[in-house]
């Protein structure tokens, strides 16, 4: 298929955005300005970008607890973002949830979570929700190749294909689960071997190519919503940074992280093949790459100038009544 | 010392076409038994070595780890930094080549046989199929492919009656080779590269073939719908897709028959180089997008006898009755 010209210059904006939120994230934190973890999503934009970029506001995501770049991609507010990152009450969650419990409803976000494996139950309850009242929405569920091995992952894949639910297992497999390589945790080499287990189609990207993954999420994204069931897509892909920051990353092998942040490098492999094919000027880049740094400083300060929660909202939003 | 090579592609049989078709899943662990038994027939023919690929899912080291109780014959992994690129086989191949194997077995489909074929030079393969269209290779138990094999390298078998030759497509960009294929290279008018796989017939705008076959399934398809060339013929096939004059049934995906347009086709004649006219285009060889056609490079499509040297399983294992001298 073809990807008009809005919408290439919507995914170049976007991936841009999340590497420059994780670049600045890395740095307020480093200054010792964002309380708790943070796990950043710098390397693996293309995933989530080539994703989102077949979903509408009304459509469901699931994530996990390296979430930033799942929110972008699926517009929440990146002001918001950052106050809720900065525990402030101007956050999108009032400050209380942080980096690995944001959400955003009216984006279909149904939050990051700090729970391996935390996301695909959550999936099959949009799941469920969206075809018991008859709306195409689709729910995505992120998970990481540590959750691969979570019971709870293969319990959602199994109600998934009973109930033929409209939901798209995406695996970022970025090698490694903390610090664990997946060829010692896991026990076939492609995650989306696993799929035929569970009678859906499964598919091994290079998750670093944006076209690939937007490719196979249309397609997957179209047969959940005409009825057709679930689908598991396996996104090979890298993290530049450490699992978490100030992680030493001691078991990455000489040279890996080069290798990723130059040529194969999403961001860099879009702009070369989109300029080389003359469909999006260097001149309109650089227009966005300006807006974007002016929207993350912003952000920044407008996390820095927000207030925190006052004491008595403590659990306020905490707990729901059923 | 009478050696035998194995490649195997860990990405064969995962592909997009398992979403937008009916391909099977191809596990890792199917294609762990598979050269399992490869390498078992290796040995029953009595080969003292055999020369593998340290391919980045493991598949040889899971292979060798459910045999070792059973293995009397030399098992060797080949020196060479891996990228988890195609150019790994090509790179796996020369080491073979130069190391002296006799023949290298080359476990996934037509794709990966073309990159095995950069590097394979006169060392001649034994491609056995696992990927999801394939013409160049075939199916075969991989225990028989492995005896074959065994046996081709033990009795020293001429390569002139014991291997058959192929045909190949040289494609030329503003006069220089730039890549090969060994069944087809598909001109489509897709913008990127992306999935690689071709699944859409209104994409396909050119397609030149160096075979195509009534039972041949992918873009082979259609040449053998339309005139059947076999790998033994002296000629190829170039089409041209579009308006209403002619229209086929052709399946050029698992599960998938589709109505193809065709506007004109004809004969490829060897060491004639075909334009192509289709641009700005995508170009898939073996059924994968891969080169990226700009408006202003002339491109061209020559057939060739240059392909590799493929091992005549029969004539192997006929052969292979008579007693050594």
């Amino acid at each position: 298929m073809d990807i008009p010209k809005d919408k290439l210059l919507w995914i170049y904006e976007r991936m841009q955005l999340i590497r420059v939120f994780e670049t600045r994230v890395s740095t307020e934190f480093g200054k010792g300005k964002i309380p708790g973890f943070v796990h950043l999503y710098a390397g693996e934009e293309a995933v989530a970008v080539g994703i989102c970029a077949n979903l509408t506001d009304a459509d469901y995501m699931t994530s996990t607890h390296r979430g930033h770049g799942h929110c972008v991609a699926k517009g929440v507010d990146v002001r918001g973002m950052m106050a809720e990152l900065f525990g402030k009450a101007t956050g999108i969650c009032k400050g209380k949830g942080g980096s690995m419990h944001i959400a955003d409803m009216d984006k279909g976000m149904l939050g990051a979570n700090g729970i391996v494996g935390g996301g695909p139950p959550l999936a099959c309850g949009s799941g469920l929700t969206a075809k018991t009242n008859g709306t195409d929405q689709v729910t995505i569920c992120f998970f990481g190749d540590g959750a691969s091995e979570q019971g709870t992952l293969h319990e959602s894949l199994n109600l998934a294909a009973i109930w033929k639910l409209p939901i798209i297992f995406v695996a970022e497999n970025n090698g490694y689960a903390e610090s664990t390589p997946a060829h010692y945790h896991c026990s076939v080499e492609n995650i989306a071997d696993r799929a035929a287990a569970y009678n859906m189609p499964g598919v091994t990207l290079d998750g670093n190519d944006l076209f690939a993954v937007y490719e196979a999420a249309h397609e997957a994204v179209a047969r959940a919503r005409a009825g057709q069931g679930p689908s598991l897509l396996e996104c090979k892909t890298y993290r530049h940074y450490g699992h978490f920051e100030g992680d030493a990353q001691t078991y990455k092998i000489a040279g890996e992280n080069e290798r990723y942040q130059n040529e194969l490098d999403p961001i860099k492999r879009f702009t070369d093949a989109v300029l080389s094919r003359g469909l999006v000027s260097e001149a309109e880049m650089a227009d966005i790459d300006g807006q974007v740094n002016a929207a993350i400083d912003e952000a920044v300060k407008f996390a820095e100038d927000s207030p925190f929660p006052e004491v008595q909202e403590t659990f306020t939003d905490v707990y729901v009544s059923y | 010392m009478s050696s035998v090579g194995i490649i195997a592609n860990p990405r064969a049989g995962k592909d997009i076409r398992r979403l937008v078709a009916h391909g099977s899943i191809l596990d890792t662990q199917e294609k762990v038994y598979i050269v399992r038994r490869a390498i078992l027939g290796i040995q029953g023919a009595g080969a003292n070595e055999v020369v593998l690929f340290p391919d980045p899912a493991n598949i040889f080291t899971k292979a060798l780890s459910g045999i070792e109780n059973e293995l009397r014959l030399t098992t060797r992994f080949l020196e060479m930094s891996i990228f988890d690129e195609a150019s790994d086989s090509t790179r796996a191949a020369q080491l073979m080549c130069e190391q002296g194997v006799a023949c290298v077995i080359v476990i996934g489909g037509d794709g990966t046989n073309r990159v095995v074929t950069k590097g394979s030079e006169s060392m001649p393969l034994v491609p056995l199929s696992t990927g999801t269209n394939n013409a160049f290779p075939q199916f075969l138990e991989s225990t028989l492919a492995g005896l074959a094999a065994g046996y081709y390298a033990v009795r020293h078998f001429s390569p002139e009656t014991c291997t058959r030759p192929t045909k190949r497509l040289n494609l030329y960009r503003n006069g220089t080779l730039e890549d090969i294929a060994l069944v087809d290279a598909a001109v489509c008018d897709y913008q990127f590269v992306g999935a690689r796989a071709v699944w859409e017939a209104e994409r396909l705008k050119e397609l030149f073939l160096t075979q195509g076959q009534p039972t041949n399934i992918g873009l082979a398809s259609i040449g053998g719908s339309l005139h059947p060339i076999s790998p033994a013929d002296d000629a190829g096939l170039y089409v041209r897709f579009g308006g209403d004059i002619r229209s086929i049934n052709a399946p050029i995906a698992p599960g998938m028959v589709v109505p193809v347009s065709i506007q004109h086709h004809g004969l490829m004649e060897l060491g004639t180089r075909i334009p192509v006219t289709f641009t700005p285009s995508i170009i898939a060889l073996d059924g994968e997008r891969e080169l990226v056609v700009n408006a202003d490079d002339r491109w061209e499509v020559e057939l060739s006898w240059d392909g590799p040297r493929v091992l005549d399983i029969e004539k192997v294992m006929d052969a292979a009755r008579q007693p050594t001298e």
